[in-house]
């Protein structure tokens, strides 16, 4: 079987033909002393979209995962011989081999779960990147440790440094370098807020699990999980209740251990 | 008194005792005295006229290494004046130093690309050899190398010794292999010559190397190696050069053995060997027989620490093994070259000058004709192999390649060789070349 990879839209034509892979791959950072927040949330948020459509994969940990992307970000999959990045182009792939989670989704629908999905992506992705690379007790008690874990000195810190410019450098081009940390907290609230309105009392956002469940589940469960020296962000996203409940549900469903 | 240079002395009795009362060494500016001193000291040993002669000579050739002279001239004359002695000599240097500041630009050749060389350097800055130089190399294919180094001859030792340290950044992209490379390094080394002809050096250098895909159809067993990595390593080689020229050799041989013990320190960990061999005979007329041998072999000691595809050997190209396409010998996956941890590579040539005394009395001496036999084989040793089944696989499944061509030096170091080539042992994945093959470079097979 040639093993040539292809790009994202040779890979989406060329992939309707073909059934997903049975070992397919998801290639990601090391979960326990190397990734972080931002990251976490990406690849916990594919696995749970995977999940969701009954498509087998199987993980390898990498400290290398984020230079091996043809985007530079994690995680990205390995399916026969296409390399697919992000959980947006996943999501694409996966459709155009016939399976959608949003089938039964109206066009207004659609366009509002396209509209959160970039809400969150554009807001609590930026928020987590901040409290991540700029926050200064963050920085040193947790970020520079995780992720110089798997390069020797003094390599690890030099690389630090450098993706910590590099991360600044899109912030202050979004105009969140500037912002404060109770204002990056209160951004938070605001799109936990709307989702929680979103989701209102019912189980999943449009009755059917769908990616935006996933992307949601990511971000939550990976604040949930990830001991920070402040609380002050798991802090404002316990408070919507139903986004809690709507966490421990996708928990018990899709990744808790049966039998 | 009448100075004659040594070339132009008129018949002399070179067993006659002398003594050597004084070495004078004229031109020094702000070269210090204590750095000439050790040099010409010997000349006072001499006991024998011939043995000034020679002695003179070492010392001019030491005084030349030390790259802070562009022009040495000796005088030899009798001793004269109130303590000279009987049977008394005077050795005089005549040294010319070479400016503060010193820019250069130069051209430069590999196999697959040619580059140009843009540098300053300031020789002997403190007057005691201290070198200190700034080079930037950009080549067609857009490879890069900026280094500052600096380096200072240890005189009081008398092995032409020198210390040496840099730190550089190059970038790199092999094509061929699916990845380009980015190092940054800082080394020091110490060379030495521990007989003449022999020249050590001994060097640790720390390189901070990035790996990175060149198109996105690179297989994985490329792209997962890209990133990060550090190398910290040792490395010692020796050259022993008795050829008598460095380009066209009609005799002497050449050994070049390298050795690198990299993991003190980083993640990179290997040990790396590799010996290059080559003889010269002298046949009927002007016609030379030359054989080559090279081998190499990668291999890691540990788990925690290893090896990457660009520590391995590749095989193939101009230089290399004519006939196949640059690293276009070995495994391949998908037309990307892997390269591997053991290679042996042979060659046989045939040289003679140009046919019909073409150009002989003006260019010939920089041409050459030649018939060449090139055979090797790139593998990798599994632990769960038995080693005399690897080793006979080893030459039953070599390449070979032969051909005919035309060789051209450049300057003193380097050649241009335009080849016609026939595969004629070749294993699937190869990419070899029938037919006309161009390569430039200082080393050949």
């Amino acid at each position: 079987m040639p093993s040539v990879l292809l790009g994202n839209v040779a890979a989406n034509e060329m992939a309707q033909e073909e059934e997903w892979a049975n070992d397919t791959k998801l290639y990601m950072p090391y979960d326990v002393e190397q990734i972080l927040l931002a990251d976490n949330a990406n690849c916990v948020a594919v696995q749970t979209f995977l999940r969701m459509c009954n498509l087998p994969y199987r993980v390898e940990y990498r400290k290398n995962a984020e230079f091996m992307s043809p985007s530079g970000r994690v995680p990205f999959i390995q399916c026969g011989k296409y390399l697919i990045p992000e959980l947006d182009h996943i999501v694409t792939f996966v459709n155009n081999k016939g399976k959608s989670l949003t089938g039964h989704l109206n066009d207004k629908q659609k366009s509002d779960m396209r509209a959160d999905l970039s809400l969150i992506n554009n807001v609590l992705v930026n928020a987590e990147l901040y409290l991540t690379w700029v926050e200064p007790v963050t920085l040193k008690e947790v970020t520079i440790p995780r992720y110089s874990s798997v390069y020797p000195w003094p390599l690890g810190t030099v690389l630090s440094y450098s993706k910590r410019s590099e991360v600044i450098a899109r912030l202050k081009a979004l105009q969140w370098y500037d912002k404060s940390i109770e204002e990056v907290y209160n951004e938070v609230d605001k799109v936990c807020s709307n989702l929680s309105t979103r989701l209102e009392k019912n189980q999943y956002f449009f009755g059917k699990p769908t990616e935006l469940d996933a992307l949601v589940f990511g971000h939550l469960h990976t604040i949930y999980t990830t001991k920070l020296p402040y609380t002050a962000l798991w802090d404002t996203v316990k408070s919507y209740h139903n986004l809690i409940a709507h966490t421990d549900r996708i928990n018990s469903l899709y990744f808790s251990k049966k039998g | 008194m009448v100075r004659v240079p040594v070339e132009q002395a008129p018949v002399l009795d070179f067993k006659k005792d002398v003594r050597v009362d004084r070495v004078n060494v004229t031109g020094l500016k702000r070269t210090k005295d204590d750095f000439i001193k050790p040099i010409v000291r010997e000349l006072f040993h001499a006991t024998n006229f011939g043995d000034v002669l020679v002695k003179a000579d070492k010392v001019h050739r030491r005084l030349e290494n030390l790259e802070c002279f562009k022009n040495i001239e000796i005088f030899v004359d009798t001793s004269k004046g109130p303590k000279a002695s009987p049977d008394g000599i005077e050795v005089t240097f005549d040294v010319t130093e070479m400016n503060w500041l010193l820019g250069s630009v130069n051209a430069m050749a590999g196999s697959e690309e040619a580059a140009l060389v843009v540098g300053g350097r300031a020789p002997n800055i403190l007057g005691r050899g201290e070198k200190v130089q700034l080079e930037y190399t950009h080549s067609n294919t857009h490879n890069t190398n900026m280094a500052l180094s600096v380096s200072k001859p240890l005189v009081n030792m008398k092995s032409n010794a020198k210390i040496k340290s840099s730190i550089y950044q190059s970038n790199a992209s092999f094509g061929a292999s699916g990845f380009n490379e980015q190092d940054r390094a800082a080394n020091i080394a110490f060379e030495f010559n521990s007989a003449p002809n022999v020249h050590h050096t001994v060097l640790w250098e720390a390189v901070w190397r990035y790996l990175d895909s060149t198109t996105r159809t690179v297989p994985m067993s490329v792209r997962e190696q890209n990133g990060h990595s550090m190398k910290s390593s040792l490395i010692h080689s020796i050259t022993m050069d008795r050829r008598n020229k460095p380009v066209f050799p009609s005799s002497g041989t050449l050994i070049d053995i390298t050795t690198e013990f990299a993991g003190l320190g980083g993640d990179v960990g290997f040990v790396k060997n590799e010996i290059k061999m080559q003889a010269n005979v002298s046949l009927f007329k002007d016609f030379v027989l030359q054989g080559t041998l090279q081998k190499g072999l990668l291999s890691e000691y540990s788990d925690n620490k290893t090896s990457h595809i660009c520590d391995r050997f590749f095989l193939g190209g101009a230089t290399s093994v004519r006939g196949f396409e640059f690293r276009g010998l070995g495994p391949h996956e998908d037309n990307i070259s892997l390269g591997s941890e053991l290679y042996w590579a042979a060659g046989l040539h045939l040289y003679a000058p140009l046919p019909f005394k073409v150009f002989e009395r003006n260019f010939g001496d920089f041409f050459r004709t030649h018939l060449f036999v090139n055979a090797g084989n790139l593998g990798k040793f599994d632990s769960g192999m038995d080693y005399r089944d690897f080793f006979k696989q080893m030459v039953a499944s070599a390449r070979m390649s032969c051909g005919a061509g035309l060789a051209v030096r450049i300057g003193n170091s380097a050649r241009f060789e335009i080849n016609y080539c026939v595969p004629v042992s070749v294993q699937q994945g190869d990419r070899p070349i029938k037919g006309c093959q161009l390569g430039v470079g200082i080393s050949f097979l």
